[in-house]
């Protein structure tokens, strides 16, 4: 590049007009607007994401705190860290058989090396996620740094391959002929003129393996999530600005430690007594992760597998301190994505939260241990309607934890017409400002409701009549969603919004003028439930939690706290007053009005068609 | 040469590769044609169901719909970066060293992140509707966000370093003594430009097209977070059918056809422009 460099004089004034330069810097100013954008909304006061109302830390306050941002952090340095060193290893391996020799099949290795920078992350990571299970390799820490290595390679051999073809064998050949062996050359000659480039591709694999969401999303295991996982489901399922704090500490750490990388990089060609420390820093930062990763393995514990936020922390703590149980809690953002872990086989839960069809599959697949009653008194206070349900009538295999519906969330200062059938998302004088939950089963049902038939009679021309509705229906809709709502809605950029129950409650009790309502025509219930798997090594811990939660205090303190209703009629007396006011058209509903919705099983193939016909036209 | 006794590193990266890139991908071919199982991944057997479901006229018109995003995504990418890497190239070496380290930051933040930001940006009381509201240009605000426009922005704001970089890299290495000897022979700019700049830089249009293109067209995230109601690609519906709609086969069908795409484009690149060979990389 030098070379060419010098002779750039320019004279001819190529490259130089005017509106290059301004084409130059309007491209510069699209890819660098998002940081600051980032950046100054982090210091946003308000809670939607969108409107600037005033300087706050706050959030800053609540990304510090979050024990699971730190957690995720923590997996994602420590895969990085493995995978950058096993990738930067079998790169630079690969590298010098590329440089040094010639062979049969060459082309065919350096092809297989390189496609897979360009395949489609999608397929490498369901493909690698294919093989896991195959092999019945634990989807965790191994499979998302054997995942994240095999990408990284194709990086780390290019950054390698471009130092070693200008490297001079002169010198590799002058040292072998005074008499070292090829180990000795290797670690004296060849080593240290290309340690530079090994370091800028460790660094390059370092960051792809912390930036990758894809892949990871597909090879992670339960108790793995990583940093950009942590991030997508907080894009997906909620957005505050706390996702803005959490962005700009990111870049400043980045910042800091390119910066920090740059010297070291400098320092390491200097100081051979300084690539020592660095060594050792390096290496006791690797063991610190391993050791915290390993330990309170000999505890008492109890592996509880939830939606994030779906139990009040404080009860979890109590528990802590009451029983000296360690409770390690790994997070979920779907039965579909808890049921894909369950049938992996790898898992290592003792308490499992899925929703009733869901328990009705585990059931089938025999992979539910049954409750043993005796061990938990308090199911006592449950309703019975709850525990014997079409989707486990016996209520052997359950513990019904929670219950709600979707429905209508609406701000009534826009809304003044009462709000009492399904038909109001219909109306076109509020176009544009409606959403749906991004949900194909949920969004499917209201459509059925619309067209008057039922979704659980599992009938072709129904959904047909269904599709059309919902059809004649995207016109008017500002978008499907499920992460955005509360941020749309308080912004006034909606004012009707499909959603779920309890996170209408809890946006409600912050802003009374959101209201919640539940359609005459009726909704789709959940119910979720406390479940042990059968293979879980934790099962007494796993009653003794249930129990625990069930108590009519730890379940009224819980209801405060994530605006869920548990079907305990003691427990909903002790709850304060304006959350169970708020509660009470979900508690005095009309039974029939609120829908059990079974395991589709085949016919889940034509609601999908009936969606992707929906959603892509 | 000492050719023989070092034959042997090759057998870990070859080992890797082949187990947990090769396997993996004929795995894919494997269950796109395996019955499914409702509970989740295959039953044993042999069917071609899931391809012909692929015809289903819904199917067909998501992948037209992938392709129109995948080339109007690529097309854009490439008339915003050709002008930047032109003009990179020709620039005093601390301009250029300036420009490529601002082309390279924002690399250094999650790509979901600046992807929302976006979100910030578009919204109806976001970035740009404030400022054209505050200034008066617009008394009602745009609908800028959750729509196919927002979409290709994500797109094009994703995938502009990756053609730019390659771009760069090629009229980087074009000597200035062509274009002068050029010139010099009585050839106008553009005869200058269209004979010996834009041969020179095929190279890197080439890589940038394959970097651009392939992506975009398994991209679902994207569509997630920008798009609209009908913004739906071949990746969500890929996705889709892993997460939620528990068809594993279909989902592997859909897959299949994407890596035979991409062999396709990737084999004729490799054809023409051998990405690792000693010439290119010795330059870099």
């Amino acid at each position: 590049m030098a070379a060419t460099n010098t002779s750039r004089a320019n004279d001819l004034r190529v490259g130089s007009s005017l509106w290059l330069k301004m084409l130059t810097v309007a491209g510069l100013v699209f890819l660098l607007l998002p940081l600051p954008v980032l950046i100054v909304y982090s210091f946003n006061a308000d809670r939607t994401v969108t409107h600037w109302s005033g300087f706050s830390l706050a959030w800053y306050g609540a990304a510090l705190t979050n024990q699971q941002l730190w957690l995720s952090i923590r997996n994602s340095l420590f895969i990085a860290l493995c995978s950058a060193t096993v990738s930067t290893i079998l790169g630079t391996l690969a590298a010098l058989v590329l440089t040094k020799y010639r062979f049969r099949g060459r082309t065919l290795f350096q092809n297989l090396l390189y496609i897979p920078v360009v395949l489609p992350e999608i397929i490498f990571g369901l493909s690698l996620m294919i093989l896991f299970i195959m092999i019945r390799l634990p989807l965790g820490f191994v499979s998302i740094i054997c995942a994240h290595v095999t990408f990284q390679l194709a990086f780390v051999a290019l950054i390698v391959l471009a130092r070693l073809y200008r490297f001079n064998q002169h010198l590799e050949d002058a040292s072998l002929d005074l008499g070292a062996n090829r180990l000795q050359t290797f670690y004296y000659v060849i080593f240290p003129i290309i340690a530079p480039a090994l370091f800028s591709a460790g660094m390059f694999a370092f960051m792809l393996s912390m930036d990758d969401f894809v892949i990871t999303l597909f090879t992670s295991g339960a108790h793995s999530a990583t940093l950009p996982l942590f991030i997508y489901s907080k894009v997906k399922y909620g957005v505050t600005p706390e996702l803005n704090a959490v962005s700009t500490l990111l870049i400043v750490f980045t910042i800091l430690g390119l910066a920090g990388a740059a010297l070291l990089q400098k320092a390491m060609v200097i100081s051979p007594l300084l690539k020592r420390v660095m060594a050792c820093i390096g290496g006791a930062i690797l063991l610190l992760l391993v050791t915290t990763s390993l330990m309170s393995r000999d505890q008492e514990v109890l592996n509880l597998y939830n939606y994030a936020g779906y139990i009040c922390p404080g009860i979890i703590a109590d528990f802590e301190k009451e029983t000296g149980i360690k409770v390690n809690q790994s997070y979920y953002n779907s039965n579909e994505e808890l049921f894909a872990r369950m049938t992996m086989g790898a898992s290592d839960y003792d308490l499992i939260v899925p929703s009733g069809f869901m328990v009705q599959n585990l059931i089938k697949l025999n992979m539910l241990a049954p409750i043993r009653f005796e061990n938990i008194p308090n199911a006592r206070f449950l309703d019975p309607a709850f525990c014997q349900v079409s989707f486990d009538p016996e209520g052997q295999y359950h513990i019904p934890y929670t219950y709600g519906s979707s429905g209508i969330l609406y701000n009534s200062n826009v809304i003044k017409e009462p709000v009492v059938s399904w038909s109001i998302l219909w109306d076109p004088q509020y176009k544009g400002r409606i959403t749906m939950l991004d949900d194909m089963r949920e969004t499917l049902f209201a459509g059925c409701k619309r067209a008057g038939v039922r979704l659980q009679d599992w009938n072709v021309a129904d959904l047909e009549r269904a599709y059309l509705a919902l059809a004649e229906q995207k016109p008017l809709l500002l978008r499907y969603d499920s992460g955005m709502i509360e941020s749309l809605l308080l912004s006034g950029a909606s004012v009707l919004s499909h959603y779920w129950s309890g996170g209408a409650m809890r946006l409600q009790m912050q802003h009374p003028h959101i209201r919640f309502a539940i359609p005459r025509e009726g909704v789709a219930m959940f119910i979720d439930s406390l479940c042990i798997p059968a293979n879980a090594r934790h099962r007494d811990n796993a009653e003794r939690f249930i129990n625990f939660l069930i108590s009519p205090e730890q379940s009224a303190r819980n209801m405060e706290d994530i605006c869920y209703v548990m079907p305990n009629k003691t427990a909903i007396g002790l709850v304060k007053a304006e959350i169970r006011t708020m509660m009470e058209n979900l508690v005095n509903a009309d039974p029939t009005s609120l829908e059990l919705i079974e395991d589709p099983g085949e016919y889940n193939k034509t609601m999908d068609s009936v969606w992707t016909r929906l959603r892509s036209q | 040469m000492r050719i023989r006794d070092f034959h042997i590193l090759i057998a870990p990266p070859l080992f890797w590769l082949l187990l947990f890139f090769a396997i993996p991908l004929g795995l894919i071919l494997l269950y796109s044609t395996s019955p499914q199982d409702i509970h989740g991944g295959v039953l044993p057997g042999f069917t071609l169901e899931h391809y012909r479901r692929l015809l289903d006229p819904v199917y067909v018109a998501v992948y037209t719909k992938s392709c129109i995003y995948a080339v109007t995504t690529t097309a854009i990418t490439l008339a915003i970066a050709y002008p930047m890497a032109y003009f990179m190239a020709f620039a005093r070496n601390s301009v250029k060293m300036a420009v490529l380290a601002m082309v390279m930051l924002p690399f250094w933040t999650n790509f979901l992140v600046r992807t929302y930001s976006f979100v910030i940006i578009l919204a109806q009381d976001g970035l740009i509707n404030t400022v054209l509201l505050k200034t008066g240009i617009i008394e009602e605000p745009l609908n800028l966000l959750y729509n196919t426009f927002a979409v290709y922005i994500g797109f094009i704001y994703g995938n502009l370093p990756f053609m730019l970089l390659p771009l760069f890299a090629a009229l980087d290495k074009l000597p200035q003594s062509h274009l002068e000897a050029s010139m010099d022979l009585g050839a106008g700019p553009l005869r200058t430009f269209l004979r010996i700049t834009l041969p020179a830089s095929a190279p890197g249009v080439a890589a940038g097209l394959i970097f651009v293109f392939i992506p975009t067209f398994g991209n679902f995230v994207v569509p997630e977070i920008l798009g609209g109601t009908e913004n739906m690609i071949i990746g969500n519906i890929i996705s889709r059918q892993f997460l939620e709609s528990r068809n594993w086969p279909f989902g592997s069908a859909m897959s299949a056809t994407l890596v035979m795409l991409m062999l396709v484009l990737i084999s004729i690149y490799i054809r023409f422009f051998d990405p690792m060979n000693k010439k290119n990389l010795s330059a870099a």
